[in-house]
């Protein structure tokens, strides 16, 4: 207790351990009881002990902000200090922390270490263009900004690069889903998916690429979707609370009014859906599960169904698809088949 | 557990005029703590889920001092929503700070501490998933974490004082 800034930190120390083991569960009593007396023995263990899990909140809520390659980072040799692995493929890393380092004190070490996104807004400034590329993994979606504080929300198994220039913010949905709240900028921005191009006029929007046709979901302001990446015709005008459905082999396009609070609840990974066909639930749910939604036959998955559940949930994914009289569920070891019931004459026999 | 009550911790430390007030938050939960350690013989079985139990109901009882407009209490939730709305711009900015400093941070951690911090906070995965997924022991796992907590910790009462 002599040295009042090496016991402030053997305390947080204690206080991280005890923290640790508490998420580890399964302590025994007496360890509870150890806990106990830690706690009590002083009001600097208690507030130390608060203040610890007032930074693990803070680190979910700053971890859930960063695009993460978990894979990569566990892939890494434990002793090493590689660039790149915090930020998917930086193109141009190393001009951007050159050009950057004179800025703020922090940023060689930051840049070093695989540079953040705070680290992005600082340097776009400094090195146009910039590229970038991110994915998301299976079960995992995720949220970022882009160098000019466009706000991404990534569903899961999806993967988009972007490419800004001095004159143009252009990003390339390469496959899956994702929404952008564009940032106000000067710049037009377009998000190029599957041939098509959804020019942005002020807004947010969704575009998601599903098995036979593109989707784009405007929640609000207006986008123009133009065929032959551009250069081709006017396809839709969307505005605020309007669906448009593009087939990616004739462009036919349907466009329909939806609740915009429907459009955005994948960024709480909560599956809604109003009159869509079984396939497309079964798809959006499968990005977020490890046990899968298997579609057994054409009639099942184009059967309309309006629901609205939480997209980690199983057991109510479950009960909604047995309550569907047309529909018949069977569980397997990672999976949930879903094929048409039977029906003859009344009669609901069991194959 | 954390993370549930993570706006409620926020509104323990960053709160309008803070400091002070933060301050006789932590000794009055102490004291209701302390109290009833002595008064139940230390047979607390739970102590982390008493310890917030005693900081919501004080954190209710404040908000009914302030008079705020009043709320189904029994719902933990609201008192939650409650606590995170009230903060003020200030609160807000000095959080951001917060997050870009430990965004800073994290980066300069080692790549399987990152890793071990990302699956327990940003995905919720159990100790044991997490070894199991690492090729490591859960005992390795808890010292991930323990590691890493304390240096964001240290880092930020660091800057909290060099500012």
């Amino acid at each position: 207790m002599n040295d009042p800034k090496s016991s402030q930190a053997d305390i947080a120390h204690d206080a991280a351990h005890w923290h640790a083991l508490q998420r580890q569960g399964g302590l025994s009593p007496s360890q509870q009881a150890r806990f106990m007396d830690w706690l009590v023995a002083s009001p600097a263990h208690l507030r130390e002990y608060l203040a610890i899990g007032r930074v693990a909140a803070e680190l979910r809520d700053a971890l859930r902000a960063m695009p993460i390659d978990l894979d990569a980072l566990i892939a890494s040799e434990p002793a090493r200090e590689t660039v790149g692995n915090v930020v998917a493929l930086p193109i141009r890393q190393g001009a951007r922390t050159a050009n950057a380092r004179p800025r703020r004190r922090f940023l060689p070490r930051m840049a070093a270490a695989g540079a953040p996104l705070a680290c992005i807004g600082i340097a776009a400034h400094v090195a146009w263009p910039q590229s970038e590329r991110y994915a998301a993994a299976h079960g995992a979606p995720r949220s970022f900004e882009l160098p000019d504080r466009t706000v991404v929300h990534l569903n899961a198994e999806s993967e988009l690069s972007m490419r800004f220039d001095l004159f143009r913010r252009r990003v390339e949905l390469v496959r899956g889903q994702a929404s952008f709240v564009v940032a106000a900028n000067r710049r037009p921005f377009a998000v190029h998916a599957a041939g098509l191009q959804v020019r942005d006029i002020g807004t947010t929007f969704d575009v998601a690429l599903l098995r036979e046709q593109a989707r784009i979901d405007v929640a609000d302001g207006r986008v123009q979707v133009l065929g032959e990446a551009g250069k081709g015709r006017l396809l839709a005008d969307l505005s605020a609370g309007q669906r448009a459905r593009i087939d990616y082999r004739d462009h036919a396009v349907s466009v329909s009014q939806e609740d915009v609070s429907t459009m955005t609840a994948w960024w709480q990974r909560r599956i809604v859906f109003r009159d869509a066909p079984l396939r497309e639930v079964a798809e959006q749910f499968n990005r977020l599960n490890a046990v899968r939604l298997q579609v057994d036959d054409a009639a099942a998955g184009a059967l309309r169904i309006t629901g609205n559940l939480s997209g980690d949930d199983l057991a109510s994914l479950r009960a909604f698809l047995d309550e569907q009289p047309a529909l018949k569920t069977t569980m397997a070891a990672d999976r949930i088949v879903v094929r048409t019931r039977a029906i003859s004459g009344g009669d609901t026999r069991r194959r | 557990m954390f993370a549930e009550h993570g706006p409620v911790l926020r509104g323990f430390f960053v709160r309008r005029g803070a400091n002070d007030e933060a301050e006789d938050m932590v000794q009055e939960t102490y004291l209701r703590l302390l109290r009833a350690h002595q008064s139940q013989g230390g047979a607390i079985a739970n102590p982390e889920a008493y310890l917030f139990t005693v900081a919501l109901n004080l954190a209710r009882e404040q908000a009914v001092r302030r008079r705020r407009p009043l709320l189904p209490i029994d719902e933990l939730e609201n008192i939650t929503t409650l606590l995170s709305a009230e903060e003020s711009v200030e609160d807000a900015a000095e959080r951001a700070q917060r997050r870009q400093r430990l965004q800073q941070l994290l980066g300069t951690l080692p790549e399987h501490t990152r890793a071990v911090l990302v699956m327990q906070y940003r995905d919720g995965l159990s100790y044991k998933q997490i070894a199991e997924r690492l090729g490591v022991s859960s005992h390795m796992v808890k010292k991930h974490v323990v590691r890493g907590l304390s240096v964001c910790r240290r880092a930020l009462v660091d800057t909290a004082e060099a500012w």
